[in-house]
């Protein structure tokens, strides 16, 4: 047997985006084992949720636990508090909140892209994937008001209306993104030298991420048919605004970027069709009701999954939170994928698993 | 959901033959509530040496 050589990456390191630790095991350059360690950004946020914020505060909270899927954590926890208040939010807000959600999967989405573009070696296309991503902050600003950590989802609805030149304004950004969207899935797709980096590399099989219960792009890369928008309607009428479900094979650090290529072109279509149909009335339902009970939401975040439950004892405080982020859910299925790659090939491998550690360690 | 009741003290025995990824739960139920469960130690969420429970409720 070879000499084996444990080598860190993190808390800090030039190829993470955030402070995350993994401990990789190589044998002649092969990563045999991995050891993962996501604790560094610990806040205590589901405690201070239940102690010492109001549960109509708890929705600004939530916002904080991440500043790229904000929109995501504060819809999540919305509903989840109108579930146990028992409101139903108006058609409006549904369709607002929709519009967000798919806005912010396109910001997250070119992130992620540019930093596997960065980590394979390719820092132009790193440049050019984000100079091409400004204009969904830019949008999500005007929207939202922020450009990250957008308290847009409140309990009852959402906390701004969509004005008629904003929403022409959208249209017309997406359609001037349309050509440059085309032009990175080329490059992406087609480039000799990203397809070294990329392709065949930190292979997540179909059945080893049904076993390790993969969430989101990187399950859907793998083959596996998953994505709350396909499944819950009740809350979000995903259909109506004509999801499609994007599903790759191969699993590899290609696929996942051809995934992610591919759902952007389906958020513009939902971006469209939510601007086209966006019903009239009002965006909030005003209620005084206390939580009572317990409910669990799931919701499609730009990673996957992402899991709410709460439970109320009719008081302004919630009795519990509990907050299950698709990056979380994702660790073992990150572990597997490690193993029998080079360690040179690490740093691309992490980018495309999209990690966020301040969601999973809330 | 399903929910069981257990003295704090008893060994939890661990999912992880069942589920294989189960070991980021109970590792996540070990560092944030301090549950005594089979095979999983402190150090996923917080520093292994952390004293506190984060999250079981005072009473």
């Amino acid at each position: 047997m070879a000499t084996q050589y444990d080598i860190p990456i993190g808390s800090q390191h030039i190829s993470l985006l955030e402070p995350l630790h993994f401990k990789l095991t190589t044998e002649n350059e092969k990563i045999v084992d991995v050891k993962a360690n996501v604790g560094y950004v610990h806040r205590g946020i589901e405690e201070a949720c239940c102690s010492k914020f109001k549960f109509r505060q708890v929705s600004f909270v939530v916002g904080r636990v991440c500043g790229l899927c904000s929109i995501s954590h504060t819809t999540a926890y919305s509903q989840t508090a109108e579930k146990l208040i028992k409101i139903e939010i108006p058609l409006r807000a549904k369709y607002l909140r929709m519009l967000v959600i798919e806005l912010d999967r396109i910001h997250s989405h070119l992130l992620c892209l540019s930093h596997v573009a960065e980590n394979s070696g390719f820092e132009a296309l790193f440049m050019k994937t984000m100079k091409d991503r400004e204009f969904s902050m830019e949008l999500l600003e005007a929207v939202t008001g922020n450009r990250v950590q957008f308290d847009y989802s409140i309990v009852g609805g959402v906390a701004r209306d969509l004005k008629f030149e904003l929403a022409k304004e959208i249209q017309q950004r997406l359609n001037a993104f349309k050509p440059k969207l085309e032009d990175l899935t080329n490059i992406f797709q087609n480039n000799w030298s990203l397809s070294l980096k990329n392709k065949n590399i930190g292979v997540l099989s179909r059945e080893n991420a049904m076993k390790y219960n993969a969430v989101g792009p990187l399950a859907r890369a793998a083959g596996l048919a998953i994505d709350v928008r396909n499944e819950t309607e009740d809350l979000l009428p995903w259909k109506q605004v004509g999801f499609e479900m994007v599903i790759g094979k191969a699993g590899d650090v290609h696929e996942r970027n051809m995934v992610r290529l591919r759902e952007l072109s389906v958020s513009i279509k939902i971006i469209e069709n939510i601007l086209n149909g966006l019903p009239e009335g009002p965006i909030i339902t005003e209620s005084k009701a206390l939580p009572e009970g317990d409910a669990a939401i799931r919701l499609e975040a730009p990673r996957g999954e992402l899991f709410y439950f709460a439970r109320g004892n009719k008081t302004q405080i919630l009795e519990r939170l509990k907050i299950k982020a698709p990056t979380f859910s994702n660790i073992p299925a990150f572990v597997e994928t490690f193993k029998g790659n080079e360690f040179a090939s690490a740093p691309a491998i992490i980018a495309s698993f999209d990690p966020c550690l301040s969601c999973t360690a809330r | 959901m399903f929910f069981t009741s257990t003295e704090l003290k008893t060994l939890i025995p661990s999912l992880r033959e069942i589920v294989a990824s189960a070991w980021v739960t109970e590792a996540e139920l070990v560092d944030l509530f301090n549950l005594n469960i089979e095979n999983t130690t402190k150090g996923l969420m917080i520093e292994s040496d952390f004293e506190g429970v984060p999250l079981r409720k005072k009473k």
